[in-house]
């Protein structure tokens, strides 16, 4: 094979012609954030696109969206709001203590946000439960008896929240992931991206929240 | 040149002091709608205003960009830039479709 690894040290020239080592880029901080923020913007480009089917149909069906959000509960989903606020302040905060290399109370903090999201995840089993239980599901006899603006509401409710919790069950996969690599001392105080950018990923699902919750449930 | 010296240190009191503004803004959003009973439109403004307060606190310091290297901060600023200006083409494109005024009639 002409492409085998060689010892002699890979040498770029600029343009003033000085020489300069190519080094070795997989341990590239700045390089693994940026791309981390580049799936951010394709996971923005997602929701976006669902928050503006919700807007263009919230102007042709105002009234029938209003009475439809009057239907959700309030309570549990403010709730989850509260919830996923104080997860994401457990999540940053796991972050400071493994820069800081207290790597248990990191540990700790991570299991905190695990269990949160699992909170999260079973009052929105507790919603959905209910709103079907009513037979109120997308395709269900029940809601295609409703207004037109109804079942668009309700389908639309189901598409971003069922979008947004696959989400959370990804991020707990990811923070059980994590959980490992600190435990096996790969993932430390001097090198934390990978928690990092789980970081940034739950940040991400908190936002999405940020707005999914006025819009489906305070518009009544 | 270890990228690790360069890095912005990331201090607990900045994440509980953002916590208790986005805890502020929260109980706003809930309270919005029992203390002002408006309209929809005026409804969507308040809690529009309110979430994207929440979500630059979110971004600038939850998720670093503040603290980041310009690079991060010109990738932020692009992309919001692009995302408006793609969503607005978007926008007034199903506004004005199947009217007279249709593009692509």
């Amino acid at each position: 094979m002409s492409n085998a690894i060689s010892n002699e040290p890979e040498i770029v020239y600029d343009k003033q012609g000085n020489p300069h080592e190519v080094v070795d880029f997989n341990n590239d901080y700045e390089g693994a954030k940026l791309g981390f923020w580049l799936f951010i913007f394709t996971e923005i480009m997602i929701f976006g696109a669902m928050f503006l089917v919700f807007g263009f149909y919230l102007f042709q069906f105002s009234q029938d969206f209003m009475d439809a959000s009057n239907e959700l509960n309030r309570l549990l989903g403010g709730i989850n709001t509260f919830i996923l606020l104080i997860s994401a302040l457990t999540m940053g905060l796991s972050l400071v203590k493994l820069r800081n290399n207290q790597v248990n109370e990191s540990k700790k903090y991570i299991w905190i946000t695990i269990i949160l999201a699992t909170i999260f995840l079973t009052i929105k089993y507790f919603e959905w439960s209910h709103e079907i239980h009513l037979g109120i599901y997308p395709g269900s006899p029940t809601l295609n008896a409703m207004e037109h603006g109804t079942k668009l509401f309700f389908g639309l409710y189901f598409t971003m929240t069922g979008l947004h919790g696959l989400h959370i069950i990804i991020g707990i996969g990811v923070m059980f992931w994590v959980l490992a690599l600190i435990h096996s001392g790969k993932v430390n105080s001097t090198d934390f991206v990978v928690l990092e950018n789980t970081a940034l990923y739950w940040d991400l699902v908190h936002l999405v929240w940020v707005f999914v919750f006025p819009i489906f449930y305070l518009i009544y | 040149m270890s990228t690790q010296n360069e890095l912005h240190p990331v201090k607990a009191s900045v994440y509980f002091n953002v916590f208790y503004l986005l805890i502020g803004l929260t109980v706003l959003t809930l309270a919005q709608p029992m203390v002002m009973d408006l309209n929809l439109g005026s409804t969507l403004i308040v809690q529009l205003g309110i979430a994207f307060t929440k979500a630059f606190l979110i971004v600038a310091y939850y998720m670093h960009i503040k603290s980041s290297s310009s690079l991060f901060k010109k990738l932020i600023y692009t992309t919001i830039v692009l995302w408006i200006v793609l969503y607005t083409i978007m926008a007034i494109d199903t506004y004005y479709r199947y009217t007279p005024n249709d593009l692509f009639r």
